[in-house]
């Protein structure tokens, strides 16, 4: 999957405009971000890479790019 | 089978808790949890007295002379001790030679619940039992608290279990304390009493509690139930020797609509052949499968001989399932 995929993907999911999401988003800024909104990234993550984020993994993502780095970079095309 | 359920009279819908909290999206809320109302218990109303009410729904049909044990589920008990399935005896009026016990489980009691009365069945300890699954977790909740207000809704049922009357295939049954403080109340027993100064904390997004009240991970859950639970059904499968298209029927522990759609589709479960059933009640606790099942009988979505997996996953943690012979 390209990064651009995944910004599309969350996008999608959390009811966001395609092209609204970067590296630099901040997850806990995003528009409606809520307790569910954890459990979409986590699907999400889960789905698409076969990585089972936990629930301490997001005290330590506050960005995009955060999360890209928690799934690891030889992940993505 | 001999099932039936109870929901309190009080009602509360999603748009009414909107006017209690004016900042959350209800709208947005129902559409990926799938909650509209929930039913919530009176102050002086208790798990015991719902437990009573669909016990007596469930003996209209069946001879009360020929109960011999009772299990009573509840994490809402009306006393430290007596424990409430004796009270039940009584209020229903059953012989006294009747067992009749609680037990401590919150979201995987009713398959507990089936496992411990095959156990009596199979023993011949009992030969026709009836197992009450009874849960307020609205007594528990903090009234700042958005999100659990929102998923919990109050609910009991009651099964008449025996040989004749239903098939309980085999049991897989899953414990891992290391979860326990995921979902808890810390406060109100003996490790640590009723604080009357407990601080309220906010978590997640803009919820307030405090440790006199539940706490809920739910991320943490959300993990353990994606990781646990696919394995469990198929584990499930092969103790009842089949095939999981060989199952008629799912029911899942109705805790969440997104997170059941999310394992429907990683188990690869046809639509039509898996139960979303909570969005009258919300999240019942223990009392979900039986109420969904109870539901699903009534639509016809089940029907006799039907062979239907019974999957429950929570508070614990605590994790199980069956199949059983409608």
């Amino acid at each position: 999957m390209k990064k651009q995929e995944l910004y599309s993907l969350i996008a999608d999911e959390l009811n966001l405009e395609d092209g609204s999401l970067n590296e630099t988003s901040v997850l806990f800024d995003i528009q409606g971000w809520d307790s569910m909104s954890i459990l979409v990234i986590m699907t999400i993550v889960d789905e698409n890479f076969g990585i089972t984020l936990s629930a301490d993994d997001f005290t330590t993502i506050d960005t995009i790019k955060d999360l890209e780095e928690k799934i690891g970079a030889e992940n993505f095309k | 089978m001999i099932l039936e359920y109870y929901l309190p009279q009080q009602s509360q819908s999603n748009i009414e808790l909107a006017k209690i909290f004016p900042d959350w999206d209800h709208q947005t809320f129902e559409q990926k949890v799938g909650i509209k109302n929930r039913h919530i218990v009176e102050v002086n109303e208790t798990a015991l007295d719902i437990g009573e009410k669909s016990a007596i729904k469930a003996l209209a049909h069946f001879d009360k002379e020929k109960i011999d044990f009772v299990l009573l589920c509840t994490q809402s008990s009306d006393y430290f001790l007596p424990t409430s399935a004796c009270i039940l005896q009584d209020r229903l009026g059953l012989n006294k030679n009747c067992g009749a016990l609680d037990y401590n489980l919150g979201c995987s009691g009713y398959v507990y619940g089936l496992a411990l009365a095959k156990g009596l069945l199979a023993s011949g300890i009992a030969h026709n039992v009836l197992l009450v699954v009874a849960e307020t977790y609205s007594k528990h909740l903090h009234p700042g608290d958005r999100v659990n207000r929102a998923i919990f809704g109050d609910g009991a049922a009651a099964t008449i279990v025996n040989n004749e009357d239903l098939g309980i295939g085999e049991f897989s049954l899953n414990t891992d304390g290391s979860g326990a403080k995921e979902l808890i109340v810390r406060n109100g027993a003996f490790r640590t009493p009723k604080d009357k100064d407990v601080k309220d904390y906010e978590y997640g997004t803009g919820n307030i509690t405090s440790d006199n009240h539940l706490y809920m991970n739910g991320p943490s859950i959300f993990n353990f139930t994606i990781t646990k639970i696919p394995a469990l059904v198929r584990e499930c499968a092969k103790k009842n020797e089949m095939e999981l298209r060989e199952v008629d029927y799912f029911i899942f522990h109705q805790a969440n609509q997104f997170m059941l759609e999310y394992l429907r589709k990683k188990i690869k479960i046809e639509p039509s052949k898996f139960c979303i059933e909570l969005s009258d009640t919300g999240n019942t606790v223990s009392a979900t499968i039986p109420i969904a099942l109870k539901k699903a009988i009534d639509k016809g979505a089940v029907i006799k001989g039907n062979k239907i997996m019974l999957v429950g996953f929570g508070v614990g943690l605590s994790w199980g399932a069956t199949i059983i012979t409608l």
